[in-house]
């Protein structure tokens, strides 16, 4: 049981993680329509942003991180106005491909300025474990729900009760009426790949904690296609359940089958998910006119 | 003034292979074209002048050879995703699926080739079909995941597979040959190839000027009204999934006759996003458009590999970019060029060759 409950809130720990990434792509895929390929990659820029910044500028780990994330808003800003923002409107797969152009542009990108050996943070966070009943609790683990948690309630508030926020919902649910109350469509468009960038990035710093920094971080964006789905493609607390979901799948998984498991298990669920639920956990059923 | 004639007029040059006298010529072209490739690039002797490797731009047959594996499986991706709208990201599975079975039948069995081609195509079929059935209740991004998934469960059991029945290295494959007629040399893997992707152009020309190629393309522009006039629409998807995996898995099947070697790490999302994209610039729904896409998208890094290779390392700014990562300078350079392509031409690289065509067969009129 214990072994259980070990397996659970480390999952738990790296779903919050999967929450916020899922959470961005989300955003971004509400608001604009465009499934971003590129989210796994935005994760792996925010890692080495703070590594840089730690590295380069010699910035202790919570100054870094501020950094990373301004610079991240910065990013997202730059890729709407001279990817996306000529590109709306185009169809589907059109988009897709931009993004995996994008991906291909990142992953060059990061290897040539901070060449293609692993990084370690220099200044990480605080280490150690308690025990609670049996159960290991790293800090490490405890701060990144906590932060992930932090981040997502905030996230929650600007949704709900700031201006902006209505107005980015509203665009979600149908941009076309939206700009005609006069709903800004194209600022909506840049805060939300801001706010996804940024979630990205921040889900960047903290994965750097608990892996090591290197191109193969980008791969956290294939769970966050599944996370996205369990929760119901268009629905933001639903990307936060399904991360978890995902998270302590994952590590059920790699813990009672094995590692190279962990991957295909969340697949299965995703796959089962699409047949019985296409619309996920929160997601409202699609209505198609002919 | 000469009548030109856009249309066709009747139903039989409609359906016939040469459509028009000017179909020959780019025939002809073809065939010599074809014919010269294996001379330049293989012998690099033409008519007595010796090609340079920068004349050629560093190419040999391997690369062509490759390019053309990807020309066949770029074609079958297109007949799902360009033809029947179903968006499928489970194409390096298919080629799993071939080369698993090309590696059960001919390296273990001992199959001749032509065998193994056919059970790697019956095997895809029906794998095909058992993938093809999400997209009987899922459309768009949602099927796009499920095939996704698809993707890293076939790999999965492709990894317990070469591990229950090979070692961890990978699956070894055996010399390909028909009779007696061994298929060991570039150039002789050159005009297999080049058969196998005459027969499939062949194959899907007459496919799709048939009743069912017509149902693919109602299926994907309005399913309703395809089955409001009496299509069997799952029918028809799950048929497209057949065509394209039958396909895919054969070219696995040659894929793994031509390395000779092997293993999961060959069939990763990367090489899936990679028949997508050449799918994609070439010109979704296009035939010919995903031949240009394959070639460009096999071709173009070896050119821009080639062109970094001789940068002196000193040059100012780039310089050390250019020798110390040229692969991640590549990569970023195919990434900017699809964009840009996307960018102006959002219907592919064939939109170019139709613009040629049309202002051909409109000549002297202006285009």
């Amino acid at each position: 049981m214990a072994e259980f409950t070990q397996y659970v809130v480390s999952g738990l720990a790296v779903g919050s993680i999967y929450g916020l990434v899922a959470l961005g792509f989300v955003l971004i895929f509400k608001s604009t329509d465009i499934f971003n390929f590129a989210q796994g990659d935005l994760v792996m820029v925010g890692a080495y942003l703070g590594f840089g910044a730690m590295d380069r500028l010699g910035m202790p780990f919570w100054a870094a991180a501020i950094t990373a994330l301004l610079v991240a808003a910065l990013l997202g800003l730059g890729l709407q106005q001279v990817v996306f923002r000529p590109m709306l409107g185009n169809s589907l797969l059109t988009m897709v491909m931009i993004t995996i152009a994008l991906s291909l542009i990142i992953r060059g990108v990061v290897v040539i300025i901070f060449g293609p050996l692993d990084k370690t943070y220099p200044d990480q966070l605080p280490g150690g474990a308690m025990t609670v009943a049996g159960v290991t609790l790293s800090y490490v683990d405890l701060i990144i729900m906590g932060v992930a948690a932090v981040a997502i309630a905030c996230f929650t508030v600007f949704f709900q009760f700031s201006k902006t926020g209505l107005q980015m919902r509203a665009i979600g649910e149908n941009s076309e009426a939206a700009a005609v109350c006069g709903v800004n469509a194209n600022r909506m468009f840049s805060v939300a790949i801001m706010v996804g960038t940024v979630t990205a990035a921040a889900g960047g710093l903290l994965l750097a904690n608990l892996q090591i920094v290197s191109p193969q971080l980008s791969d956290i964006g294939l769970i966050a296609f599944p996370a996205a789905v369990l929760g119901g493609m268009h629905s933001i607390p639903g990307a936060v359940v399904g991360g978890l979901t995902i998270g302590v799948i994952g590590q059920l998984s790699a813990g009672y089958v094995d590692g190279t498991a962990a991957n295909v298990t969340i697949y299965l669920v995703l796959l089962l998910v699409l047949l019985i639920r296409p619309t996920g956990i929160f997601g409202a059923r699609e209505v198609v006119r002919v | 003034m000469a009548q030109r004639s856009i249309m066709l007029t009747d139903y039989r040059r409609d359906g016939g292979l040469f459509q028009r006298r000017s179909s020959w010529v780019v025939v002809v072209v073809a065939v010599v074209g074809l014919l010269l490739v294996p001379a330049i690039f293989g012998d690099r002797y033409l008519f007595g002048h010796y090609f340079s490797n920068s004349e050629i731009l560093g190419f040999g047959l391997p690369q062509i050879n490759s390019a053309l594996i990807a020309v066949v499986g770029a074609i079958a991706l297109n007949v799902l995703v360009g033809f029947t709208g179903l968006v499928s990201l489970g194409h390096a599975a298919f080629l799993a699926v071939g080369a698993c079975t090309a590696a059960l039948a001919g390296t273990e069995w001992g199959w001749p080739l032509i065998p193994v081609l056919l059970l790697a195509g019956v095997v895809g079929i029906l794998v095909g079909v058992v993938v093809g059935l999400p997209s009987l209740r899922l459309r768009g991004l949602y099927l796009m995941l499920a095939t996704l998934a698809l993707h890293f469960i076939m790999l999965y059991i492709f990894l317990r597979f070469q591990l229950k029945f090979f070692t961890p290295a990978g699956l070894p494959f055996n010399t390909a040959s028909i009779g007696s007629f061994a298929v060991d040399t570039e150039k002789k893997w050159y005009w297999t190839l080049i058969v196998v992707l005459g027969l499939v152009l062949l194959g899907l020309r007459n496919l799709m000027k048939s009743r069912h190629g017509r149902s693919f393309i109602a299926a994907r522009d309005h399913d309703i009204a395809a089955s409001s006039l009496g299509m069997n629409v799952p029918r028809v998807r799950l048929a497209s999934f057949a065509v394209s995996s039958f396909i895919v898995s054969v070219i696995g099947a040659l894929y793994a006759y031509y390395l000779g070697h092997l293993s999961d790490t060959s069939f990763s999302l990367t090489l899936v996003i990679g028949y997508f994209a050449m799918v994609i610039i070439g010109g979704i729904g296009s035939t010919g458009g995903a031949v240009l896409g394959a070639l460009l998208w096999t071709l173009l890094p070896q050119v821009l590999t080639f062109a970094t290779t001789d940068v002196d390392p000193t040059t100012p700014v780039i310089g050390n970019m250019l020798t110390t990562y040229q692969g991640q300078t590549v990569s970023v350079v195919m990434g900017i060029l699809i964009i840009l392509i996307l960018r102006f031409r959002p219907e592919g690289l064939i939109s170019y060759w139709k613009a040629v065509v049309h202002a051909c067969r409109r000549w002297p009129y202006s285009p």
